[in-house]
């Protein structure tokens, strides 16, 4: 089941008079989304742990000024971590060029083999060094597109680009990418 | 697409960041903690607003509370104290009451004083019959039968068990008493005076009531006449003639309650 047909099950479920049950149904379900969306803005899994209690602190802080009308709760949720994330760095004067694989969240990556995942694991960690040093849009939208399996639309939504806009985005950045899995390739990826 | 693209894409949506399921547990206990001391979205949205605080719409504010109940204590107070405030308010009362309880009175009299109709009269006689209500407690059915020279007013009300019959001779007839009043002399209306709408429930059922028409004198006066009172199925009976005795009292006897038997025009002798 894709994620766009997924979320408004737990939002017709919630009663919207319930603020914060509608929170814990999202938090239940989706929160792994929002945690890997962060893993890719920060390549560090304490930082994204971090972030990633800050923003949903910061949400329930301001929950009774959700409006349903204004847009959809995790549009609304992808918001104030995208605002979240933005005050880190700005708080550290300095956005991390270079990731400690120490430091990387735990990556699961499914091969026949053993050396293959390793193989894998080292290019996706290549990708991830490579995407630091790209402008914030093009890493915001892999973020969102490969860390919370947004489709399009829905990183429109809560970008606020134009559908049109991500995929340029989009295709921009994995052309970058696609020079780095190429590379890997020679090497027996 | 590529190759390379492919395989970028098989590479980017099959890596997953790996969640601590004790990190995400644990931190939805701190942010359950945190709701806690923060305001409820739920009590922020059920709260009053601050310049609604002590009020609810529909009802009286604390202040207006008190006043009001200082106000009622006032006028017991001046009740209580003040000759004049009390027999003024016993009598605003006491008119109140009478008007409702009379009105309901008037009601129930209407809805259940059923008039009885003879089912006997002399030939010579014709005449009408119409309700009247002087007042609102005061229903009655008059029948004025006449001829030229005769009448026969038969005159009801609900019988009213604290009235006593008049005095006279005591007559009995179909198992009941009457009281008997010889020599009586005045004057009679034999025309109503107004016409009345006829009782629902009265001869004739349903409106109008029933006429026979006639050509008598408007008024006429009497002397030597008799009077026979009696109560009969709850109505009180006065039934006044210058008919003979026995006249009378077979009409008297011919009396019957339209409920028993449906109204009809009397036979005619």
């Amino acid at each position: 089941m894709s994620y766009a047909r997924r979320i408004p099950e737990f939002v017709t479920r919630i009663q919207p008079s319930k603020p914060f049950a509608l929170f814990e149904a999202w938090y239940e379900q989706e929160m792994p989304r929002l945690y890997r969306y962060l893993c890719y803005r920060t390549r560090d899994k304490e930082l994204a742990e971090e972030v990633t209690a800050s923003t949903c602190e910061k949400a329930l802080q301001k929950l009774s000024q959700y409006n349903p009308a204004r847009g959809e709760f995790r549009s609304w949720l992808f918001g104030i971590a995208q605002n979240e994330i933005r005050l880190y760095f700005r708080s550290l004067n300095k956005q991390p060029a270079q990731v400690s694989f120490d430091s990387l969240p735990d990556i699961r990556i499914s091969s026949a083999s053993p050396e293959q995942e390793y193989q894998k694991k080292e290019t996706f960690s290549q990708i991830l060094l490579l995407l630091a040093t790209f402008p914030e849009s093009e890493q915001d939208v892999i973020a969102l597109r490969y860390g919370a399996g947004l489709t399009n639309e829905e990183i429109a939504l809560v970008t606020g680009l134009t559908t049109n806009h991500v995929a340029v985005l989009i295709h921009r950045a994995l052309k970058k990418l696609r020079q780095v899995v190429e590379e890997a390739s020679y090497e027996g990826l | 697409m590529k190759d390379s693209d492919r395989e970028l894409e098989e590479l980017l949506s099959g890596a997953v960041f790996e969640l601590d399921p004790d990190f995400q547990e644990k931190l939805l206990d701190r942010l359950r903690k945190n709701r806690n001391s923060t305001m409820r979205a739920e009590d922020f949205h059920a709260a009053p607003r601050p310049d609604r605080i002590g009020s609810r719409s529909g009802r009286l504010t604390q202040k207006a509370r008190w006043v009001s109940l200082a106000l009622l204590g006032l006028a017991v107070v001046l009740m209580v104290s003040v000759p004049g405030v009390r027999a003024g308010s016993l009598r605003l009362i006491l008119h109140y009451y009478q008007v409702i309880f009379a009105r309901s009175q008037s009601i129930e009299i209407l809805n259940t004083f059923q008039p009885l109709t003879p089912s006997f009269l002399p030939s010579q006689l014709t005449g009408s019959a119409f309700w009247t209500q002087e007042s609102p407690e005061a229903a009655s059915f008059e029948m004025r039968y006449f001829s030229q020279q005769e009448f026969v007013i038969i005159h009801q009300i609900p019988a009213n068990l604290d009235e006593p019959l008049p005095t006279g001779e005591k007559i009995r007839f179909n198992g009941q008493v009457g009281i008997l009043e010889n020599e009586l002399s005045g004057v009679v209306q034999l025309v109503s005076p107004v016409a009345q709408p006829g009782h629902p429930n009265g001869p004739g059922g349903g409106g109008g009531g029933w006429d026979l028409e006639g050509t008598p004198p408007s008024v006429m006066a009497y002397s030597g006449a008799i009077q026979l009172t009696w109560v009969q199925s709850g109505v009180r009976v006065q039934m006044l003639s210058n008919l003979s005795i026995d006249e009378v009292l077979k009409l008297a006897q011919s009396m019957q309650s339209a409920v028993e038997t449906p109204a009809e025009t009397p036979v005619l002798e």
